[in-house]
């Protein structure tokens, strides 16, 4: 047990802005875009959220340099900001004493290389000015790889606890892993858990190189977004959520495999639902605490030191079950992180060694390939189906590992 | 220290610096007060009217990297592989000691690999994308760095997690070891943090006019900002009790840290929002502003850390100093308003970003192992609004029982690691 829930989460992406896009997408496939083709210098096919404009989205002021990271960080983020500073809505956890005091917020973000594109522009007006030092000095913050945890912090008023992880596709477990940490060792209240990928020649350039070496083929195309989850400490009660079945089974006989839910019920029904967030809607303030999405119930990583992934990943899988109690049979669902090349094959035989029979989904079938943003969106499409759910992720370095959640 | 939790200590340091690589030279590097800056030859400085930088010379990964190829292995993945091993065998522990147990690697980093990313992206420039290095793409994204080290060490059952909260990282990876421990979710952690020299990074900085021509000189009334360097440092955590166990040397024990973000602007630090992180992690540690004998600071040598930091810690400490119980103790290191020494490791290291809290912090546990002050070097006169000991140029003998190591960072970012001589 972590201790932890997923209380709300936000979405951009290829799919739009906000959860509810996200949840038509996942629930329609023909409303997924295709991918479009994006021109020179680095020609390809990529799911960009075209929708979203820095300068539209944030304004002005302090966005004329920012990269696409930052800006995709700060803008899903919004929506939890709101939430969380609402003073109606008392944290479950927290004591009187820390509400009077305010809530300590903290933002966890998972990353790649942070802004590949804003880092390549830098070099290049180094390289190609008369001077090397006429570079924009404004560009220079948005370069370092924490910029989007600190930009979101900066926009929204977040003081707590402010950590970037370069996790890769590990982000998204990564970043769970260390925000519940957060919470159980009482350095925030709430966390702000998620990761941030964005789209430019830069990084289409080195994932091009990277895959040509790898032998691989072409590969899905690369996809760009951003997916923060809130984790806020669960009810010390044991809590009085929406699910009453915890074990998995017999929940309700319905099958939201996807086809058939439409954003109203998606989250079990019970929740008043509905505003950009995936969590409830706060401003009523008839249900001052939020309700869980999720508790998140373990989590174990490990390296594949012997470049055995597929065997390591089962490690983690048994293991995170049998630490949670829980029979291999009762996960009902499982979302990877499909890796590129062979890695995603590994990925997949751990689960068909472990849980053959879950239902499977893909961000990357939706999104394209979101590099770090991954984990958090894998999490994003396990929310509509009430039960155990497992989300599984293998980087390219080695690291590799799953989360075990209850979805209520 | 509050009850009930389970105690951390450091059982061993490794350290790659420009002023001594292991923890004996690292030493006597720091007790000498010797200085790391020389001209940078890392990358081309052409145009560049200085560049003086703490480069560290005559590396040679080879006999660290022991089952990660080197070419693999960014600049800045070879310095945390090395750093580990040698904090490994500072400990007097072998890899397959670690085999069976539960760990922690973290490592922290400002540019992970961008080294290799500039480079790539020079290429690009020249030749256009026609122009290929698969390899060095491969080394481009920073997980590497903590995934090289388990992948080097041999350690499968490990989490690990490169922390890139640029030039905090360091403590920010070592907070999460003692975390990670004190839950009991980690039997053991190495944590520390390494940064490569990156083009990138001085360009930024210089830009800014935030390096200095000559020497880097934190709280002096002249200073002109920072020199970039590089290196790596990784400590050995584990807790108090396998430690005694197991008849290990403890340099230092991990009284507690603070994390916090000023939320307030991208690369100008705030004041108050500095101290509050100095409160918590002295609230972590169970301990008054009165009984720290001596802080590392953040101490770039730029005009705004400087006094903005020194602010934050007379407000911290200044007027409160009296509660404590080592104001007037052996150490005698407190001056006149009570606000304890306060040395920058950088005035000898360079600013060496993501690996810059974690040699310091290293610095502090061989200080209060070994009994000494590290200097703050290249020192001629105090800036008035710095207002502190700063032990100009001259290391000192003290018996240190508990110091602070702040760090501080573009974005905000704040953290501050309390380390204790062992009880």
């Amino acid at each position: 047990m972590t201790g932890a829930v997923i209380t709300a989460w936000s979405a951009i992406s290829a799919c739009g802005v906000g959860a509810e896009a996200h949840r038509t997408a996942y629930a329609d496939p023909a409303r997924r875009p295709d991918p479009a083709p994006v021109g020179e210098p680095v020609p390809a096919e990529a799911h960009v959220a075209a929708d979203f404009d820095v300068t539209e989205a944030l304004g002005p002021k302090g966005t004329s340099s920012m990269d696409r990271c930052s800006a995709l960080a700060v803008a899903t983020a919004a929506d939890l900001a709101t939430v969380v500073e609402c003073p109606e809505g008392a944290l479950r956890g927290a004591d009187a004493h820390a509400a009077q005091e305010g809530v300590v917020a903290g933002v966890v973000l998972g990353t790649t290389s942070g802004s590949a594109q804003t880092q390549f522009d830098f070099t290049r007006e180094s390289l190609t000015r008369k001077k090397p030092y006429r570079v924009n000095p404004a560009l220079m913050p948005f370069a370092l790889m924490n910029s989007a945890a600190g930009q979101t912090a900066i926009r929204h008023g977040l003081t707590g606890p402010n950590t970037t992880i370069a996790g890769g596709r590990m982000s998204g477990l990564s970043t769970l892993r260390y925000g519940s940490r957060l919470l159980a060792t009482g350095r925030a209240d709430a966390v702000l858990c998620g990761a941030v990928e964005e789209y430019g020649p830069a990084r289409q350039w080195i994932a091009d190189q990277r895959r040509a070496d790898a032998g691989s083929a072409a590969g899905r195309p690369l996809g760009e977004g951003a997916a923060v989850l809130l984790l806020e400490p669960a009810a010390p009660d044991g809590g009085d959520h929406t699910g009453e079945n915890h074990d998995g089974e017999n929940h309700d006989g319905g099958d939201h495999t996807g086809e058939n839910h439409d954003g109203e019920n998606h989250d079990g029904g019970n929740h008043d639902g509905g505003d950009r967030t995936g969590g409830q809607d706060t401003g009523g303030q008839q249900h001052p605490a939020r309700t869980p999405l999720a508790e998140l119930l373990g989590i174990d990583t490990r390296v594949a030191v012997d470049d055995d992934p597929a065997a390591a990943l089962e490690v983690c899988i048994r293991r995170t079950l049998e630490r949670a109690g829980v029979a291999a049979s009762d996960v009902r669902t499982v979302a990877v992180s499909a890796p590129p090349g062979e890695l995603a094959a590994a990925e997949r035989d751990a689960l068909a060694r472990t849980i053959g029979h879950a239902d499977v989904r893909d961000p990357g079938e939706i999104l394209g390939d979101t590099g770090a943003a991954t984990g958090p969106f894998q999490v994003t499409l396990l929310l509509d189906r009430p039960g155990l759910a497992l989300a599984t992720a293998v980087d390219e370095d080695g690291n590799l590992g799953c989360g075990l959640l209850r979805v209520y | 220290m509050q009850a009930g939790r389970c105690r951390v200590v450091v059982t061993g340091v490794g350290v790659v610096s420009s002023i001594g690589t292991g923890a004996d030279a690292y030493a006597r590097g720091l007790r000498e007060g010797r200085s790391g800056a020389r001209p940078i030859e890392a990358f081309d400085t052409t145009g560049f009217a200085h560049a003086t930088g703490c480069e560290v010379v005559g590396f040679d990964p080879e006999p660290w990297l022991r089952r990660v190829p080197v070419d693999e292995a960014g600049r800045a993945t070879q310095f945390a592989i090395a750093s580990a091993r040698m904090a490994l065998d500072d400990a007097g522990l072998g890899e397959d000691d670690l085999r069976d147990r539960r760990g922690l690697v973290s490592v922290g980093t400002t540019d992970g690999g961008s080294d290799d990313g500039e480079r790539l992206a020079a290429s690009f420039v020249h030749d256009g994308p026609a122009a290929t290095d698969p390899a060095a793409a491969r080394r481009v994204p920073a997980s590497r760095l903590a995934t090289g080290v388990a992948r080097d060490l041999g350690l499968a059952d490990v989490e690990v997690s490169t922390i890139a909260t640029a030039c905090a990282a360091g403590n920010y990876a070592i907070g999460g070891g003692v975390d990670a421990i004190r839950t009991g979710e980690a039997d053991y952690a190495l944590c520390g943090g390494a940064d490569a020299l990156c083009r990138m990074t001085f360009t930024g900085f210089y830009r800014l006019g935030a390096v200095d021509p000559d020497r880097c000189r934190p709280f002096d009334v002249d200073r002109h900002g920072i020199h970039t360097g590089e290196g790596g440092a990784v400590l050995l955590l584990e807790t108090l009790d396998d430690a005694v166990a197991r008849g290990a040397r403890i340099y230092a024990e991990v009284l507690g840290y603070g994390l916090n973000c000023d939320a307030h602007h991208q690369v100008a630090p705030h004041g108050e929002s500095v101290a509050r992180c100095m409160d918590l992690a002295l609230a972590d540690a169970g301990l008054a502003p009165g009984e720290v004998d001596l802080i590392s600071a953040h101490g770039t040598g730029t005009k705004a850390n400087d006094v903005t930091e020194c602010g934050a810690i007379h407000s911290v400490f200044g007027s409160a100093s009296g509660e404590g119980g080592s104001a007037a103790g052996e150490g005698g290191s407190v001056s006149g308003d009570g606000v304890p020494r306060t040395v920058s490791v950088k005035s000898m290291l360079g600013h060496t970003m993501g690996a810059a809290s974690a040699l310091a912090a290293v610095a502090c546990a061989l200080g209060i192992d070994r009994g000494f002050v590290p200097p703050t070097i290249n020192h001629t006169e105090t800036d008035p609004e710095c207002a502190v000991d700063c032990v100009p140029n001259t290391a000192v003998d003290a018996d240190l029982r508990v110091v602070a190591n702040n760090a501080l960072a573009f974005g905000g970012n704040n953290a501050v690691l309390v380390l204790g001589r062992p009880a």
